[in-house]
C-alpha cells in the first residue's frame, strides 16, 4: 500500500509542533509519532545509540518512513558524509521531508563545492545552512558578497575578492592568486603592491616574461628575462642564470643560440651541451678556426666524455687526420666497447689498409689486418667486404670454391649483389672483377629478381655512403650491366625498385642502364620522374638535347608533381628544364643549325619558330586527333593524290615521326594557326620525294 | 590543473628523494592498469619535479594559476557539523514551511 502523503504531512508538521494533534488519530499513527519524538527526547540527553535503535523500529511502510530516512542521515553526517548522502537520496521528490533532506545534503559538501551549492539555494536557506556550520561573519560576509555577484564575477571581482577577504583566505594564498591574476592583466599591479607590497624586481619581470610567453610575444618575453638575469647577476645565481639562458636557448638557433651557450659557459664552464651546441653551430658555418679552438677546450674539460671524443673522432675523420680519429675511436671503444661510430671508423680504417695491402699483394699483411679487424664488424655488408678482402688476401689457389659459394650462397640472395658487391672489392684492391673469385664459384643468377634488385641498392648505398669514387661504382656497374639486364627481364619489379635504381644510376651519370631501367616503369605510372628518367637516359643527361615534344611533356609532368607537392620529382624536373632553357637560349644557332635526323627531332625544326601558347594548342589538338583518326584517314586529308597518300604511308611506317609532324599540321590547319608550314614542307624535312 | 607537488602529496622544499619515495608510493597506490589518465599525472608531476633542475625550472617558468576554487576551499575548509536536536527541528520546520 503507498504511502499517504496526507499522512506524512500531517505527520511532519504535528512533529515540528506546527499543528493541533488529532482528537482521534489512528493507534498505529499516533504510536510511531511518539516513537519520533522520543528520538529527539532522547537525542538532546545525549543518547544517540539509542536514538538509532528507536529508529529502528520505526517500521517501513510508516507516514514516518522518510523522517527515519532523515534522521539516520543526520546522525550519519559528521562520522560519514557520503554514508549520509546515500541515505538522503532514498527520499522521494515528492516527500515532504525532500526540502530538509535537500539542505542536509548540502551540509555533506565542503571547500569550494560547499560554496556553489549554497549559492544556489534562497537567502533564508543560505542562512540556515551558514548558522548550521557556524560560519564567521568573514565568511558570511564573502558569502554575501559571492551571491550579490552571482555569474558576473569575473577576473576583476576575484582579484578585489583575493585583496578583501586575504585573511579568510590565508595571506600566502590570496597573495599568490594575486601574482597570478597579475599575469592576465598588468593594470592591476598597483593594487597588488598596495595589498600585498611590492614584488621584488626579479619576481615582477619575471611575472611579465611569462605573460608574454603566454601571448606568444617572444621577443618581449626575451627582454623581460634579460632584465631577470641582470637582477641576479649582482647577486651572482649562477643556477638560476643558468636555467634562464637554458629557457631563452629553447627558441634560439644559429648564431644566437651559440652565443647563449657561450654566455651559459660562463656561469656554469662544465656544461658539456654548450660545448657540442657551439661545436655545431662553427661546423655549420665552417669556421674551422673556432671549431678546432672550442673542441680543444671541450676536450681538455672532458677527454673522458663519449659525446666530446666522438665529435673530435669525426672531426678528425674529416679533416683527414686519420691517426687523430683513430686514436680518438680507441679512447672511445676503452670507454664504451659498443660504441658502433668508433667500431665502424676502425674496421673501415682496417679494410682501408687491407686493400693497400693486397694492391701491393702483401697478402701475409692484408690477412693480419683483417684479423685486427674481425672483432669490430659490424655485420651484413661491411662483413661481406671483410670475408671478401679475406678471400682475395688467401688468393684463387688456396680458396676452397665449395667454401666460397656457400659464403656467397648465404650472404647474398641473387647474383646482382654479390656480383656488384666482388667487383667492388675487387677494383678498390686493384684485382681485375672477373677473376676475383674461383671460376666455379661465380654465383648463378637465382633468386627473386626484386629482392635481388633490393639488396643490389644496398650494397650501392653501402659504397656510396662510404665516398667510394665514382669512376669505381661505375666500373662496377659496367661489370654487371648483363647481370642487371637479366634480374630485370625475370620479371615486373617493383615500381618502388625501379625508381630507386633510376635515381641511382641517374646520380653516377650510367644512362645505358638508366635507359634500361626507365623503359621497364609503365607508361602509365603516376610518378613524373617516369618521363624525368626516360628524358634524361634518352639525353644523356644533357638538357640542350631534350626534344620540343619531350620538354612539352616535361612541363606537364612538372605542372603534375606540383600539384601533387611531389618536391623531389618537382625539383628534378624545374632543374632540368631550366638547363634546358639555358641551352637553347645559349646555343640556338647551333640547334638549328643541325640537320633534322642528327637533331634527332625533326618537329624542332619545323615548330620551333612557333610562340608556345601555340604549340601547346597545336600539341593537345594533335593528341586528340591522334586518338579519333588513323593515319590512311589523315593521309586522305592531305590533298595527295592516291598515288603519293601511298608513298606517305609508307614512310610513316618507316618514319613514325612523321606521323607526330602530320598530325602537328592538321592540328594547325584546323585551329587556323598560320604556321607558314605546308605538307610538302614537312615532307621535305623527313627526306621524302613524292614528285 | 593541480600542481605537481599537490598531485605528489610534497611541500615546496622537498627533495630528490623525499620526490622518488612520493612518485614510488602513488605509483604503488595508483597502479597504470587501475587508472591510466591518474598515472599519466602522477608520471608527468614526477618529471617536473625529480631533480633539482626540473623543480628550479618548474619554478621559474610555470605560470602561476589563478584558480579561485583553492582560495574557497581554503575559507571553507569546514568539516560537516554534528547537528543538535533543535537544529533538526529547524531543519524539518523550514522544509514544513514549503507548499
Amino acid at each position: 500500500m503507498p504511502l499517504s502523503p496526507t499522512a506524512e504531512h500531517r505527520g511532519l508538521l504535528l512533529l515540528t509542533e506546527q499543528a493541533e494533534p488529532d482528537a482521534e488519530p489512528s493507534p498505529a499513527f499516533a504510536h510511531q509519532l511518539d516513537a519520533v519524538k522520543n528520538v529527539f527526547t532522547v537525542l538532546r540527553q545525549g543518547q544517540t545509540a539509542t536514538a538509532v535503535r528507536l529508529l529502528q523500529a520505526i517500521p517501513h511502510r510508516s507516514a514516518f518512513r522518510n523522517c527515519r530516512l532523515f534522521l539516520k542521515a543526520a546522525l550519519a553526517l559528521p562520522r560519514n558524509p557520503q554514508a549520509s548522502l546515500a541515505l538522503l537520496a532514498k527520499i522521494p521528490a515528492d516527500s515532504p521531508y525532500f526540502a530538509a533532506a535537500r539542505l542536509l545534503a548540502v551540509l555533506t559538501a565542503r571547500g569550494a563545492a560547499l560554496v556553489r551549492q549554497m549559492l544556489a539555494l534562497t537567502e533564508s536557506e543560505r542562512q540556515l545552512i551558514a548558522d548550521l556550520f557556524a560560519f564567521t561573519a568573514e565568511q558570511r560576509a564573502l558569502l554575501d558578497t559571492l551571491a550579490a555577484y552571482q555569474s558576473r564575477l569575473d577576473d576583476d571581482g576575484r582579484f578585489d575578492l583575493a585583496v578583501r577577504f586575504q585573511t579568510l583566505f590565508g595571506l600566502e594564498a590570496a597573495r599568490a592568486f594575486g601574482k597570478a591574476c597579475l599575469l592576465n592583466h598588468d593594470g592591476r599591479q598597483r593594487n597588488f603592491d598596495q595589498a600585498f607590497g611590492p614584488l621584488p624586481a626579479f619576481e615582477q619581470n619575471r611575472l611579465r616574461a611569462l605573460a608574454l610567453e603566454r601571448r606568444n610575444d617572444w621577443p618581449g618575453a626575451h627582454a623581460y628575462w634579460r632584465l631577470c638575469i641582470r637582477e641576479l647577476r649582482d647577486e651572482g645565481n649562477d643556477e638560476l642564470i643558468v636555467s634562464i639562458l637554458k629557457h631563452l636557448a629553447a627558441n634560439e638557433n644559429g648564431e644566437d643560440l651559440a652565443n647563449i651557450a657561450q654566455e651559459i659557459l660562463i656561469h656554469n664552464p662544465n656544461d658539456k651541451d654548450c660545448y657540442l651546441k657551439i661545436l655545431a653551430h662553427c661546423k655549420h658555418r665552417r669556421d674551422h678556426a673556432s671549431y678546432r679552438a672550442w673542441l680543444d677546450q671541450a676536450l681538455g674539460r672532458f677527454p673522458n666524455d663519449p659525446d666530446c671524443l666522438r665529435e673530435a673522432m669525426t672531426a678528425a675523420a674529416a679533416d683527414p687526420d686519420p691517426e687523430r680519429a683513430v686514436s680518438h675511436a680507441r679512447a672511445l671503444l676503452r670507454i664504451d666497447p659498443h660504441d658502433g661510430a668508433a667500431g665502424n671508423l676502425l674496421f673501415n680504417r682496417h679494410l682501408a689498409s687491407a686493400r693497400r695491402l693486397l694492391r701491393t699483394q702483401r697478402y701475409a699483411e692484408a690477412e693480419a689486418e683483417l684479423k685486427q679487424a674481425e672483432p669490430l664488424k659490424t655485420g651484413g655488408l661491411a662483413n661481406a667486404s671483410l670475408q671478401l678482402l679475406r678471400l682475395f688476401a688467401r688468393r684463387s689457389d688456396e680458396n676452397d670454391p665449395d667454401a666460397v659459394r656457400r659464403f656467397i650462397a648465404k650472404t647474398y640472395c641473387h647474383a646482382l649483389p654479390a656480383r656488384f658487391q666482388i667487383s667492388m672489392e675487387a677494383l678498390l684492391s686493384g684485382i681485375p672483377p672477373a677473376s676475383a673469385v674461383p671460376p666455379a664459384a661465380q654465383p648463378a643468377l637465382t633468386g627473386a629478381a626484386g629482392a635481388g634488385l633490393e639488396q643490389f641498392l644496398k650494397v650501392m648505398a653501402y659504397y656510396r655512403e662510404r665516398q667510394t669514387p665514382p669512376t669505381l661504382l661505375l666500373q662496377a656497374l659496367t661489370a654487371v650491366e648483363s647481370a642487371f639486364g637479366q634480374a630485370l627481364a625475370e620479371g615486373p619489379p617493383d615500381q618502388n625498385l625501379l625508381f630507386g635504381c633510376c635515381r641511382c644510376f641517374a646520380d653516377l651519370g650510367h644512362f645505358d642502364l638508366l635507359r634500361h631501367c626507365a623503359q621497364r616503369i609503365p607508361p602509365d605510372s603516376q610518378n613524373p620522374l617516369g618521363c624525368y628518367y626516360a628524358v634524361y637516359a634518352q639525353t644523356r643527361g644533357d638538357a640542350a638535347r631534350c626534344t620540343v615534344a619531350d620538354r612539352l611533356e616535361l612541363e606537364r609532368q612538372l605542372a603534375g608533381a606540383r600539384s601533387r607537392k611531389d618536391e623531389y620529382a618537382a625539383t628534378l624536373l624545374a632543374d632540368y628544364l631550366a638547363r634546358h632553357r639555358q641551352a637553347a637560349d645559349a646555343g640556338l644557332a647551333v640547334k638549328a643549325a643541325l640537320p633534322p635526323v642528327e637533331n634527332g627531332d625533326p618537329l624542332a625544326g619545323l615548330f620551333d619558330l612557333l610562340a608556345d601558347d601555340s604549340f601547346r594548342r597545336i600539341d593537345k589538338k594533335a593528341e586528340r586527333l591522334s586518338r579519333q583518326t588513323p593515319p590512311e584517314q589523315l593521309v586522305r586529308t592531305l590533298g595527295l593524290s592516291k598515288r603519293q597518300q601511298n608513298v606517305v604511308f609508307k614512310a610513316i611506317m618507316r618514319q613514325p615521326d612523321l606521323l607526330t609532324a602530320l598530325l602537328f599540321l592538321r592540328a594547325a590547319q584546323t585551329l587556323a594557326i598560320d604556321t607558314g608550314i605546308s605538307v610538302h614542307d614537312v615532307l621535305n624535312r623527313f627526306g621524302i620525294d613524292i614528285v | 590543473m593541480a600542481s605537481p607537488y599537490f598531485i605528489l602529496d610534497l611541500t615546496a622544499d622537498a627533495g630528490d628523494d623525499d620526490v622518488r619515495r612520493a612518485y614510488l608510493q602513488k605509483v604503488k597506490d595508483n597502479p597504470p592498469d587501475r587508472d591510466p589518465e591518474r598515472f599519466r599525472l602522477i608520471r608527468e608531476a614526477y618529471e617536473a619535479l625529480k631533480d633539482r633542475r626540473s623543480r628550479l625550472d618548474y619554478a621559474l617558468f610555470t605560470p602561476p594559476e589563478a584558480d579561485f576554487s583553492r582560495l574557497l576551499d581554503r575559507a571553507f575548509d569546514i568539516s560537516a557539523p554534528a547537528l543538535t536536536p533543535d537544529q533538526l527541528q529547524r531543519l524539518l520546520k523550514s522544509s514544513s514551511e514549503k507548499p
